[in-house]
């Protein structure tokens, strides 16, 4: 009797070691094919928006300023720049979502691109109030903007792009706060991508 | 083990009982007295426009001081209690602060958090019968109370998931579900919940749906007067009004010409859209004052002046408010937020849209002088101004 329960628990022990090891397998494929998809989507972004979108003007006209310093600055617009575009009419929580988790990457993931919250907002105070709520230090760049003209602006929702030194946009990606992982991801990306593009 | 299954019997009993015994719920349904309802006429073809300048006899604002730990991005909520102003910003700024009436900065009302004196979402903010403000906390369910400086006082379970709340008489809550409601509660698809001091029902109000999943009365914004509590649901061109006596319609708005909400049923969302865009509707903006009422037109001609309505309590007669150019100040009368005492209607400008208005200022006549105390300091990141209208009796 005793040997009997013995093998039977032999047999459940490796029957469960064997499932465990087939999940995560099927997680790690799971996840790959997010990155691919990902990395997929970036690229198409950066084919379809490069070139097309001058924004320099906008940029300039709407005077940057920093969180807490008030100063203006005359940020450099000929280095890449990482958007974060979002609008009071956006839902708040994802506005939150993605500003923190912008700020979070800065601070604790080394993303050396200057970061830039580009909002459309009725005054440069509604800005600043909730750059200071989410992050009194963050010092992200602050600049107001109704309209930058690219087709995603119509689907209300907060996006990032990146800017860069022509002052195209490109790499836009749209954060969705139920996919944190996949947003990780492509700040992963941006990292491996910018971080070394400003090295040379 | 014959023991146990003789026991199980009873202690279902038990719990029957004791669930009967704990406070069910009893939702009714109010029947609506249209006894005392006014008929206000809004007729852009035919009806009796007044200058703006002319409706108001004094115009006056309220520079909020700007701080740091104070900046406002979009105000949503203002109410004015005994010596301090109160302002909820919901969205931007998700704060709840303090200013003197000459606009000095006290300070935070309350902050976000877990404890017990602070919200985790700030869902709203209403003055109770004694003048402390109290705090909707929609995620954890709770009601947070202030003094008016800030000083907790209690917080109390929130009966319903509710989105909005005002006080009317005798303790009585009027909660607004804005149908955001779980299939299977009580008051699904009630646009109303009414409760007495001790958060029993007193009675609910709202209409069903118009067809599966798709709801026509997602109520609007809850106004709070004279011990009534005003409310109306989209679509409906009636203002109701609820306190412990029960509901009432107390406005019937009769729209003229092709008032969006004589298409109903609509069919779906995109519909109403369409019909929103192309003709002229309520837009949900009421404020009931001492001697008038204040309704909001939506028209779909904008070369057209916006009809904005007063109407008069006492001579039962509406009057479409025009655009005036003369007096500078009238700029900034654009979508009133809330009243200030019983005649007063008060709107916010972004200090960016003072600002720009400073050449009109310079440029105005004699008659109307250069308020440099509107404009020393100001800035373009300051906190927004609120102006106060005195509606001319």
């Amino acid at each position: 009797m005793k040997r009997i329960i013995r093998n039977t628990a032999i047999v459940l022990v490796v029957a469960a070691l064997i499932c465990s090891q087939f999940a995560l397998l099927i997680g790690n494929a799971k996840l790959n094919m997010r990155n691919l998809q990902l990395q997929d989507t970036v690229g198409k972004q950066q084919m379809n928006d490069a070139g097309l979108y001058q924004l320099l003007d906008n940029l300039q006209n709407s005077g940057l300023e920093t969180v807490p310093a008030t100063e203006k600055l005359s940020a450099d617009l000929t280095k890449p720049l990482l958007v974060c575009r979002i609008s009071e009419y956006n839902c708040s929580e994802c506005v939150d979502f993605a500003v923190r988790k912008m700020i979070e990457e800065r601070k604790n993931e080394g993303l050396e691109l200057p970061v830039l919250l580009l909002g459309n907002y009725s005054s440069m105070s509604a800005l600043k109030a909730l750059a200071w709520r989410l992050d009194p230090e963050s010092e992200c760049l602050l600049g107001l903007e109704q309209d930058n003209g690219l087709p995603i602006e119509g689907h209300n929702v907060p996006y990032y792009y990146v800017l860069n030194g022509n002052c195209t946009a490109q790499d836009v990606f749209v954060p969705d706060r139920m996919e944190k992982e996949l947003v990780e991801t492509y700040f992963s990306i941006l990292n491996r991508k910018w971080n070394a593009a400003d090295k040379d | 083990m014959k023991r146990l299954l003789f026991r199980i019997p009873s202690i279902f009993a038990i719990c029957l009982a004791a669930a009967s015994c704990t406070g069910r719920l009893t939702v009714s349904q109010a029947d609506v007295d249209w006894s005392r309802t006014d008929t206000v006429i809004c007729d852009s073809d035919d009806g009796m426009y007044i200058e703006r300048e002319a409706a108001f006899d004094s115009i006056w604002f309220v520079r909020l001081e700007t701080d740091d730990k104070g900046l406002i991005g979009r105000p949503d909520v203002i109410l004015f209690a005994d010596s301090t102003i109160v302002v909820a910003d919901m969205n931007i700024s998700k704060n709840v602060l303090m200013f003197k009436y000459d606009g000095s900065f006290i300070g935070q009302l309350a902050q976000m958090g877990n404890g017990h004196n602070e919200f985790l979402y700030l869902s709203y903010v209403s003055l109770d019968g004694n003048g402390n403000v109290s705090v909707l906390d929609e995620v954890r369910g709770k009601i947070l109370t202030f003094t008016e400086r800030g000083q907790f006082l209690n917080e109390r379970d929130c009966p319903i998931y509710a989105n909005a709340f005002e006080y009317a008489d005798n303790d009585v809550i009027v909660f607004d579900t804005g149908l955001r409601y779980h299939k299977g509660s009580p008051y699904d698809n009630i646009s109303f919940v009414v409760k007495d001091g001790m958060m029993n029902d007193s009675y609910v109000f709202g209409l069903t749906d118009f067809e599966e999943g798709f709801n026509y009365t997602r109520s609007r914004n809850l106004y709070s007067y004279g011990g009534s509590v005003y409310g109306n649901v989209n679509f409906d061109d009636i203002i109701y009004r609820m306190d412990s006596h029960g509901v009432s319609a107390a406005y019937r708005l009769i729209i003229r010409p092709d008032n969006a909400s004589d298409y109903f049923p609509f069919k779906d969302k995109e519909e109403i859209k369409n019909l929103y865009r192309k003709h002229t509707h309520f837009n949900g903006s009421f404020i009931e004052l001492g001697d008038y009422s204040y309704f909001g037109i939506s028209i779909k001609d904008y070369e057209k002046q916006m009809p904005d309505l007063l109407y008069n309590h006492r001579t039962g007669q509406s009057h479409m408010l025009l655009n005036s150019f003369n007096d500078p100040m009238m700029s900034f009368f654009v979508s009133p937020l809330t009243r200030f005492g019983d005649n007063c209607l008060v709107c916010v400008s972004s200090a960016n849209n003072v600002l720009n208005t400073r050449g009109t200022f310079e440029t105005a006549g004699s008659e109307y002088p250069f308020p440099s105390n509107l404009f020393e300091g100001l800035e373009a990141d300051s906190n927004p101004i609120l102006f106060f209208y005195r509606l001319a009796y």
